[in-house]
């Protein structure tokens, strides 16, 4: 009797774990076909705006005018951008850092760069061109190649993803099958999966020479830092100068302790004191970085005496003239900028960013690299007038104030501009007018969030 | 007979009364009323949501001033100089309110959030770099920063952090767990260029690593039990 009871309780149970084990087999099909589906879309968008890409190239390099030439360099990049996105929605871990993906970055980096020169009215220099042939006569081995292998997936059945199997239930389904051995001579065999294909050829392209493209960038960079004064500081001395500045950021007499070292262009000793760590670098004697982790006590300053505490730090840090262009009230503390300001013109490029505590006003963040990076000396001289300049503008900006100003433009270069601040449409923007040469550089629109004014 | 009248007329009035109150609690706005344990409505919602945004977890937002969300108003307070008493006064909502507050522009239009990124990048850091020291938190925000600038890289921060195989939290679905607070902030500064990593393009915990990639960088800092590398 017993016997029989144990025997139905397990059929019972058999049934119940056979139904559930079906349930879960159609739902991990239904799974895969999602999968193979939007893979399969991803697959033929990339497809698609790498061979877009290689045409607008073509056709970027034979424009004959600069309204035609912007018009296809901007192409480029949109679709080296997208096809960047398409490649990152293929479900391959191993090949986002390598060939194709770094390829296109690489173009999509010049040709904005290229969009945003030939826009202002500079044709691409001679070794520019070179750039983009270069570029373009690689793009069109690598679309050719990404080609044959779609079409030759297209003609085979061959899935991304191995459909769930009785026998490899357990295993992970949307792994792909490994990549086919490359031959004896070096062509590779069918591969048994898309994203096998996809890495197939990725390694067969690596074997290319390399592009050697790494040049200007969209954002402002120098290769290396540009203000650094020449001496270097042995660890005793930068302890001494760590001190310093801690002396002068509420801990008098502090004696901080080496915590550790960094290279690469600010190579220098890390200390460490409570809960500050202060960065002085070999070269120069300078500190780059500094940040307390204190917790914050009650606010009983206003973010205007906060702000003006700190540019007091500063100033007993031994920066002068310099003035702040942007505050940022985060509750407890404040974030803010200040540039040098050289006879009344702004370098902004040369900037210093402070955090202080609107409990005592005192520095708790300190960042002086943009200002090692890019301080040099810069003959500055301008052929226009302010009126000439303005006169560039909209006749619809209506106009607050003016200043002279250096900006930094993409890449390492700088122009010496008027910056014109201005509304037009209940938008505030500020417009920088080349003082050499009139060009228009660069907008920024003025947009107000909940901790203050920020820059687009 | 009478007396029953006015009993019954009596309860009515109450009745009134009551559904006059519940739907002007219904109906309230946070800062309407302090707040706290105990309290339930929809402003509590609303609170619990702004908290979360800034990084002060609640959980499941349920209008239900329990002891959880007086902690994060705690900390919320503490973290903002505020007292910390875990009672959402007028000051504290007025202070919530304020960062959480969407951006105008210069004729007063309010034109979104604009921190998608912000949230997105404090995941990373979140799940990359949480129980790190903060300033390693700015660190790994401005890897991410730096990736951008380089043109061996994506050029906006969904494009590094989706970038196949880039960073494990994405692959383990670590990323979607909601950013802690100080990863906000730590995010707030890199993306203003604070880099406490001088320029570093790859980060890792040796102890986990062994991926030969990663440690034949060039390697620039550790902060924390981070190497971050070129």
């Amino acid at each position: 009797m017993v016997r029989r009871f144990w025997l139905g309780a397990l059929g019972v149970l058999l049934a119940v774990s056979l139904a559930w084990g079906i349930s879960e087999y159609r739902k991990a099909e239904n799974l895969t076909i999602i999968s193979e589906n939007q893979y399969r879309r991803s697959l033929s968008d990339f497809v698609t705006h790498l061979d877009g890409l290689e045409t607008n190239m073509a056709k970027s390099r034979a424009a004959g005018t600069a309204t035609q030439q912007v018009y296809y360099l901007t192409q480029s990049l949109h679709q080296s951008d997208t096809a960047v996105k398409d490649l990152s929605l293929l479900p391959s871990a191993n090949y986002g850092l390598n060939y194709i993906d770094q390829f296109l970055n690489q173009i999509g980096d010049f040709t904005g760069i290229l969009t945003q020169q030939v826009a202002k009215g500079t044709p691409p220099d001679k070794e520019q061109e070179k750039t983009l042939k270069e570029m373009h006569e690689r793009l069109i081995t690598v679309n050719r190649d990404v080609q044959e292998l779609y079409a030759d997936l297209n003609t085979e059945k061959i899935a991304w993803v191995n459909k769930p199997s009785w026998w490899k239930f357990w295993g992970n389904p949307n792994e792909a099958a490994p990549a086919a051995a490359e031959g004896n001579e070096g062509k590779a065999t069918q591969p048994a999966s898309i994203g096998a294909g996809l890495e197939q050829l990725d390694v067969s392209l690596q074997k290319l020479p390399p592009f050697s493209y790494s040049g200007q960038t969209e954002t402002h960079s120098v290769p290396e830092p540009l203000g650094l004064p020449e001496s270097t500081v042995t660890e005793d001395q930068a302890r001494d100068i760590a001190s310093d500045f801690l002396s002068i950021n509420g801990y008098p007499g502090a004696s901080p302790e080496m915590s550790g070292t960094s290279k690469g262009s600010f190579e220098g000793y890390t200390f460490k004191y409570h809960t500050a760590t202060v960065d002085v670098c070999k070269k120069g004697g300078v500190v780059t970085l500094y940040r307390d982790e204190r917790d914050l006590g009650l606010q009983k300053l206003t973010v205007d005496e906060t702000a003006s505490q700190a540019m007091n730090s500063l100033k007993k840090l031994g920066w002068n003239n310099f003035v702040v262009t942007s505050t940022e009230d985060f509750g407890g503390y404040i974030q803010l900028e200040a540039v040098s300001s050289e006879n009344g013109i702004r370098i902004y490029p040369d900037k210093i960013r402070l955090t202080a505590g609107r409990d005592n006003g005192m520095m708790i963040g300190y960042d002086s690299t943009p200002y090692w990076l890019f301080h040099h000396s810069r003959p500055l001289s301008k052929k226009l007038t302010k009126d000439q300049c303005a006169a560039k503008l909209r006749k619809d900006l209506s106009l607050k104030e003016s200043r002279l100003a250096v900006i930094s433009l993409p890449g390492w270069q700088e122009a010496f501009c008027y910056e014109f601040r201005g509304t037009a449409a209940d938008e505030e923007f500020l417009i920088y007018i080349n003082a050499a040469d009139g060009t228009e550089e660069k907008i920024q629109r003025i947009i107000h969030t909940p901790r203050g004014e920020f820059l687009q | 007979m009478a007396l029953r009248t006015r009993q019954i007329f009596m309860l009515a009035a109450i009745a009134i009364v009551l559904s006059i109150c519940t739907s002007s609690v219904s109906n309230a706005a946070l800062g309407d009323r302090t707040l706290a344990r105990g309290s339930r409505g929809p402003e509590v919602a609303d609170l619990q949501k702004r908290l979360s945004r800034l990084g002060y977890v609640i959980g499941p937002i349920d209008g239900i001033y329990g002891t959880r969300t007086q902690a994060r108003v705690k900390l919320f307070q503490k973290e903002h100089g505020l007292t910390s008493d875990g009672i959402a006064g007028s000051r504290t909502i007025a202070e919530l309110k304020r960062l959480t507050g969407q951006s105008v522009n210069s004729g007063g239009t309010s034109i979104g959030y604009k921190n998608s990124d912000v949230n997105l990048l404090a995941r990373l850091v979140s799940a990359e770099a949480k129980g790190e020291p903060y300033r390693g938190q700015i660190a790994v925000a401005a890897v991410v920063i730096n990736r951008i600038k380089s043109s061996s890289f994506p050029n906006t921060i969904p494009d590094v952090i989706y970038q196949p195989g880039a960073f494990s939290p994405v692959n383990n679905g670590q990323i979607w767990q909601e950013p802690v607070s100080s990863a906000i902030n730590a995010v707030n500064e890199a993306l203003r260029g604070t880099d406490p990593a001088y320029g570093a393009l790859f980060f890792f915990n040796p102890a986990k690593t062994s991926n030969g990639y990663v440690w034949s960088r060039p390697q620039i800092v550790q902060i924390g039990h981070h190497i971050f590398t070129r």
